[in-house]
């Protein structure tokens, strides 16, 4: 390929009104969707960031924080925490199906993670409605406000990684999704393991400190 | 199962990591919570050893090229200054003499706050002193 194009001279043998043809690719030497995904996340990372630093200068400016296990429910957040890090797990072997063109395997893998990414968004809504009806709603003190704020967004993040999944679910089940195409697969499993690192670092700031 | 996968390390053994630093930390922080410094420093280390494993591993930046490390490397930078930025902000409360702090009320005169969370680890409050 590389030699047909440079032996075509355009000047000589390509008619006048044609395009010269070039022997490069003037893209970023990496696929562009890859290219496009992190500098997402980079601004992601800024987001989550904003609301760390923020929930910092409460914190520290509020004169007596409560105890977070006195009022949340960690034990069964700690059992989300680990159903999150299983789904990543999941998603780690989905796309490595993905790259070996295994269809079926794609899609039990991907249909696992999606199964548990929705048991933690579940669990997470179990959560909210039980301090709803305790009256711990996010205008009640500083704790509730960043509280919610912080796991609220990370939630809305979840729930639109599994929106996110289910299309790339469905588009394999209808076999668009062959060996060639992988990297959509290893997007969203990108975003997918974005979503878990900040719970982890969200899970001990807010649940555990 | 093989012990190194398709994608250069065994997703296994990571996993495992990922699970027993967090039945560390869960149980770290709801039995062993004193002293505090210990507690917080404890915490933020297993956290941040947790989030780099799925950084290197999962998100595979162990194997990715030097521009995407470039996307991604300006980001650690900003945060710095960020927290820069609101460093005068985060305030020490607990040095003032007024650790609860104090406001005027409707009358114009300065009233102390009272403590409004009660920790199951801490003392009760003082009664705040006139001044």
């Amino acid at each position: 390929m590389s030699q047909a194009v440079a032996a075509f001279d355009p000047a000589h043998d390509a008619p006048a009104h044609h395009h010269p043809i070039y022997d490069y690719d003037s893209g970023p030497p990496v696929h562009r969707g890859k290219f496009a995904i992190w500098l997402f996340l980079a601004t992601e990372v800024m987001f989550f960031t904003g609301l760390i630093g923020t929930y910092i200068v409460l914190r520290m400016g509020t004169p007596i924080w409560p105890d977070p296990e006195d009022r949340l429910n960690v034990p069964v957040t700690a059992l989300n925490t680990f159903f999150l890090i299983c789904s990543s797990a999941t998603m780690v072997k989905a796309v490595e199906r993905a790259m070996q063109g295994n269809r079926s395997g794609l899609l039990g893998w991907l249909g696992l993670t999606i199964v548990i990414g929705s048991i933690f968004v579940g669990i997470q809504a179990y959560e909210y409605v039980e301090l709803f009806h305790q009256g711990k709603l996010p205008n009640v003190d500083i704790f509730f406000s960043t509280f919610y704020a912080m796991t609220g967004f990370h939630g809305a993040h979840v729930a639109i990684g599994v929106l996110w999944l289910i299309c790339v679910w469905i588009a394999a089940l209808f076999g668009k999704l062959p060996q060639s195409k992988y990297m959509t697969v290893e997007l969203a499993g990108l975003y997918w393991h974005f979503v878990d690192l900040v719970w982890v670092l969200l899970f001990t700031i807010v649940y555990l400190m | 199962m093989s012990a190194k996968d398709g994608l250069g390390y065994s997703i296994w053994k990571i996993f495992v990591a990922l699970f027993l630093l967090t039945s560390l930390e869960v149980a770290w922080g709801m039995y062993l919570r004193e002293p505090r410094w210990l507690l917080w420093t404890g915490l933020l280390g297993c956290a941040l050893v947790k989030g780099l494993l799925i950084f290197m591993y999962f998100m595979h930046m162990k194997f990715e090229r030097i521009l995407v490390w470039s996307l991604i490397l300006p980001t650690p930078l900003l945060i710095m200054i960020i927290f820069l930025f609101i460093r005068p902000d985060i305030s020490r409360n607990s040095l003032r003499d007024n650790p609860n702090g104090a406001m005027l009320n409707s009358q114009g005169k300065v009233e102390i706050m009272q403590r409004e969370f009660h920790s199951a680890h801490e003392a009760e409050p003082a009664a705040p002193s006139a001044k």
